[in-house]
């Protein structure tokens, strides 16, 4: 099985809102900057439920912030 | 750098005094430069030196950190199976070599020793790869 690499909005979205500071975000989520920068950098990918924390900081869905590298099968197509 | 990478440096630090200190016995001491193991006892001061602060309401610890932590201990475990089953097999045949039929009863504690070195040390290592690999103080 391959690894899925998770893409995010985040350093734009933090820009979007008022150049919010990774420390910020950080503190919003509970979670420490060093995991903020590594979210960012797709170093970590983090859990489902910090996932959905991190996009509730911004006022979006959570495939808002977060989309996977590997494209669709197009399983529902048709 | 968060305080579980202070403590894993630490401990790495420890670690390399104590092999220099025991390399460094071996021409005063010869087989007594042994003494220079006890060196790592002040890993035990990690817990001491690197307190976790409580001001500010930061978050000291997380899903990442406990993560790594698990991940860490795991390689801990891994190696330290390893050199404990090595030295435990590894010296019955050094001394079958030499034709010796028993275990000298000095050899046993220090193969448990080993063992809780090596895990100690790999878990230091492995935790310091593992930060190093999520992220780098970068901007904000």
């Amino acid at each position: 099985m391959g690894k899925t690499e998770l893409k995010n909005q985040i350093r734009r979205l933090r820009f979007d809102h008022g150049e919010m500071t990774q420390q910020e975000l950080a503190r919003r989520v509970g979670v420490t900057r060093q995991t903020i920068i590594a979210i960012e950098a797709r170093k970590y990918a983090p859990s489902l439920e910090l996932a959905f924390r991190i996009a509730r900081a911004f006022g979006r869905r959570v495939e808002q912030v977060f989309q996977s590298d590997e494209e669709p099968r197009g399983d529902d197509e048709g | 750098m968060v305080p579980e990478q202070k403590r894993a440096w630490f401990v790495l630090a420890v670690f390399a005094a104590m092999i220099v200190a025991v390399l460094a016995l071996i021409p005063v001491l010869g087989v007594h430069a042994w003494a220079g193991f006890s060196v790592f006892g002040f890993a035990g001061l990690t817990p001491v030196l690197f307190r976790k602060k409580r001001d500010a309401g930061e978050v000291q610890m997380d899903e990442r950190d406990r993560m790594i932590g698990q991940r860490a201990s795991f390689a801990g475990a891994m190696i330290s199976y390893m050199v404990f089953f090595l030295a435990c097999m590894g010296g019955w045949f050094a001394l079958k070599a030499q034709g010796r039929e028993t275990v000298p009863i000095e050899y046993l504690p220090f193969t448990v020793f080993c063992g809780g070195v090596a895990f100690a040390a790999a878990q230091a290592a492995a935790t310091v790869i593992l930060y190093g690999r999520g992220a780098r103080d970068g901007e904000d």
